[in-house]
């Protein structure tokens, strides 16, 4: 029943909204650049003494690579971190939502092993930033919490509602969560905002960059070699394997990635000559924007996959022979395959050259998870607790959190375990929703296949030394914060239009020269600026 | 004895060719060839939908995820969806949903309608122009939730119910019916000795059956397609109804795995393709199984409530 006490409450909770939000009142300036990007002392880097990988280290922006899950993994933790009191959370998921925790024994060991009961707040990932405002605004979303990083003034926000780290992980205070220790600075940078670290990064470093996949299988059954192509035997592939009536294209979608890697271009910000640049000025991006209409024209681009995106079912099922994608989607690959002999390639492009395409890395995180400010005892719990779940791969802890218990949840395929059924469903396919409040590193290890290890490994190899990290990863913009949603969606939909043949190329010029008027140049002049307050320049 | 005038009515001079006057043959073919043309537009989709959900594995791979035509029937989808699992239990709820919420939204709706209609009921003015209010001013989507939250109905079926049980559109239809109703007939009643609850529930709904049944089928289908409410106040996923579950794992495009699917085999689980459509014509049945009966009163629901005001 409802009381006259929570009627009156809930009718004036509309009108409390600015009230929610009255902490933003001593919050940084949005103005004052240097101020949101102040440096701070980032975490110590320790690498964690685990397993030895399967493949040498060769470049420090390695993974580690491993062919089976290592035998006999060791537990690495006393006890449990969580201290009894109730734990919430809010993450969003890729994968199928788990079954609530009272239906779900994986759920229930993992609050026995945490040693605090966790309740998730858990929403597709595609539906995450709706979910994320209003539980702003509500002030539901839990102790520990994913941030999405597209939220407005995100520095501001995370100043007045999350918990500031800095005294707790900044330089050798880390060493106090090994784990977290474990994770690289490259990501660290990603969670600092207004001189304080402000979350802990979900780490992905290389295995989120995107790239061109190809099935091999298919090649092979058409006795089509793609090697090491540059982009005219890129195309001449394209067009021997395009088969309309068989309904089979050459692409999922056009191909952006590899083409920037052979053409040169930068992920979105570069330095060059002092200065930076956007990728859409280049005269290059206008280049790869005619190359991309040109293939779609030619038809060998699946006939939908310039307007809407479901490149992985067509790739799975060989309606595409390539696809773009990134090194941690080829586990899913196997999984969703529909034949046996399904094999992926990962083509290392050329450029004009003949050289090695510049590959373009992912972004260092996935995202970033913050703490509700707590007092210090909680807060040090909290953070033991995101300790725990970053267990690093080949530690029991890792082996329970990425496949549950024994028996229930996997059974082993010589070393490696194999979801059950139960395990599917009560895992999240291996991949349940606390791994975006925190992760270990992502490794090169494709249960099952470890002939895609070696195929990775060498792509990897292949292109580390010539590779580029987004050089803006870690700086704030306010304008691109408030206003780079609206342009990245206006140029994106100006890129369909010229690639379905809606629009002239003609007209990415006069759109450039407008996003430059209206907030381009104000995005380049602040992280310029951001990066002089980081001593990047 | 009846006698029916054959003549063509004479048709006003100036006045050109209308609707009502048959046509020419090639006016005809053409209105003909654009009418199929829309049904198929619309048609093709749900063959296309429905022929997907019954194809076979090998015929989805080759179609690239989309069949149009069928080789066969195979309903291993529809087996493994009502194998137990997220999408019946996602059912069940929506079913409570839609029933529970357009109950009360009827009630709602007919009794502050009834009491709008009527001249001289308490704070009549008043109500009406709150009523109004909220037509032309949404509370938004943050304001909303903090009152979903503070009346304590995070997490509850009836946050998916309470905050749209009464449309300010539906009620004004609703009000417009029942003011055609002649005061002669209420106040017959009146003099009989019924009260109001009385002429409302014997005289007013009765007669008024046409526009319940749109009003209903209004509600009903808002309730049966809402997903975003869902999606903000419904963290425990065993509450999700069946939109949340089929934009998760349509629209989003999220793998099912066989647990959620009741625990089929993941060796013997159908396309995931066959498996959204299969999903997809589940949550279209119930709606276009009411709709046919319904369709009658809509007419005339439909133009008493909105020509009168």
């Amino acid at each position: 029943m409802i009381s006259r006490r929570t009627l009156l409450g809930g009718s004036l909770a509309a009108v409390a909204t600015a009230g929610g939000l009255s902490g933003c009142a001593t919050v940084t300036r949005s103005t004052d650049i240097a101020a949101l990007n102040r440096p701070v002392a980032l975490p110590t880097y320790k690498r964690f003494d685990g397993p030895k990988p399967d493949l040498p280290r060769s470049h420090p922006l390695m993974p580690d690579c491993f062919y089976r899950f290592p035998d006999r993994p060791v537990r690495t933790t006393d006890g449990s971190p969580g201290d009894g009191s109730d734990i919430s959370g809010t993450a969003p998921t890729s994968n199928p939502i788990p079954p609530t925790a009272d239906r779900n024994p994986y759920w229930q060991e993992l609050n026995r092993r945490l040693g605090s009961p966790l309740a998730l707040t858990i929403s597709s990932a595609a539906d995450y930033p709706n979910k994320f405002a209003t539980s702003v605004a509500g002030d539901t979303l839990g102790d520990l919490f994913n941030v999405d990083s597209a939220f407005a003034y995100l520095p501001q926000f995370l100043e007045a509602r999350a918990q500031d780290l800095t005294e707790y992980l900044s330089g050798d205070a880390i060493l106090d969560y090994p784990f977290l220790a474990n994770l690289s600075t490259e990501s660290w940078r990603g969670c600092v905002y207004s001189g304080g670290i402000r979350a802990v990064p979900i780490q992905r470093g290389v295995m989120s960059t995107d790239l061109l996949l190809a099935r091999q299988d298919i090649l092979d059954k058409l006795g089509v070699e793609l090697g090491s192509p540059d982009l005219d035997e890129l195309v001449k592939v394209a067009r021997t394997v395009t088969d309309e009536k068989k309904k089979r294209w050459a692409f999922a979608v056009p191909p952006r990635w590899a083409l920037s890697a052979m053409l040169g271009l930068p992920r979105d910000w570069e330095v060059r000559d002092g200065r930076l640049v956007h990728s859409w000025e280049l005269p290059e991006h206008k280049e790869m924007l005619v190359i991309t209409q040109q293939m779609a024209s030619d038809g060998l681009i699946h006939p939908d996959g310039v307007a809407k995106h479901n490149q992985k079912v067509w790739f799975s099922q060989g309606s595409a022979v390539m696809t773009q994608d990134t090194y941690s989607s080829i586990q899913s690959f196997y999984r969703r395959s529909v034949v046996k002999e399904f094999a992926i390639t990962i083509p290392v492009v050329r450029n004009a050259a003949g050289k090695t395409g510049r590959v373009l890395l992912g972004k260092p995180n996935n995202s970033i998870a913050a703490i509700k400010p707590s007092s210090p005892e909680r807060t040090k719990m909290l953070l033991g607790v995101l300790n725990w779940m970053a267990a690093p791969f080949g530690t029991e802890e890792y082996l329970f959190r990425k496949f549950g218990q024994a028996g229930r949840h996997y059974t082993l395929n010589g070393t490696d375990p194999v979801l059950t059924e139960a395990g599917q469903s009560e895992v999240c396919l291996g991949e349940f929703p606390i791994q975006y409040l925190a992760d270990g590193g992502y490794p090169v290890y494709f249960p099952g296949h470890p002939e895609a290890v070696d195929m990775a490994y060498a792509h990897l190899e292949a292109v580390l030394p010539t590779a580029v990290l987004p050089s803006t990863y870690g700086l704030y913009s306010p304008t691109e914060s408030t206003k780079g949603k609206v342009f990245t969606s206006r140029m994106d939909a100006l890129t369909k239009d010229i690639q379905l043949g809606r629009a002239k190329p003609a007209a990415w010029d006069e759109a450039v020269a407008d996003w430059r008027k209206s907030g381009g140049d104000a995005i380049r002049h602040e992280y310029e600026e951001a990066m002089s307050a980081q001593g990047r320049k | 004895m009846t006698t029916t005038n054959l003549q063509r009515p004479v048709r006003a001079p100036g006045r050109s060719q209308g609707i009502e006057d048959n046509p020419a043959i090639p006016v005809r073919v053409i209105k003909g060839v654009v009418l199929v043309l829309c049904c198929v537009v619309v048609i093709v989709p749900f063959i296309g939908v429905i022929s997907t959900s019954i194809a076979s594995q090998a015929h989805v791979t080759n179609s690239g995820g989309f069949v149009l035509w069928p080789d066969g029937i195979n309903l291993d989808s529809y087996r493994t969806i009502f194998n137990g699992g997220v999408v019946l239990r996602a059912l069940g709820v929506s079913f409570v949903i839609t029933i529970g919420g357009t109950l009360i939204s009827l009630v709602g709706s007919t009794m502050l309608a009834y009491a709008l209609s009527r001249p001289g009921s308490f704070g009549q003015r008043p109500m009406l122009m709150i009523v109004l209010f909220s037509l032309l001013f949404s509370p938004g989507l943050i304001p909303n939730y903090l009152v979903v939250k503070q009346f304590g109905l995070l997490d509850s079926l009836l946050a998916l119910i309470l905050p749209t049980a009464i449309s300010g559109f539906n009620v004004i239809i609703l009000r417009a019916f029942f003011m055609g109703i002649p005061d002669s007939v209420v106040d017959s009643a009146r003099i009989d000795g019924a009260g109001d609850f009385r002429i409302f529930w014997s005289i007013v709904l009765p007669l008024s059956r046409a526009v319940l049944a749109v009003i209903g089928l209004f509600y009903a289908v808002g309730y049966w397609n809402a997903f975003f409410s869902a999606m903000l106040y419904i963290s425990d996923t065993a509450k999700w109804p069946l939109q949340l579950v089929l934009r998760t794992y349509v629209v989003n495009n999220t793998e099912l795995s066989s647990g959620d699917l009741g625990g089929a085999g993941a060796d013997q689980l159908p396309p995931q393709e066959s498996i959204q459509m299969a999903i997809l014509v589940v949550s279209l049945v119930p709606i276009l199984i009411v709709y046919p009966f319904l369709q009658r009163h809509f007419a005339k629901g439909m133009l008493t409530g909105a020509v009168k005001g």
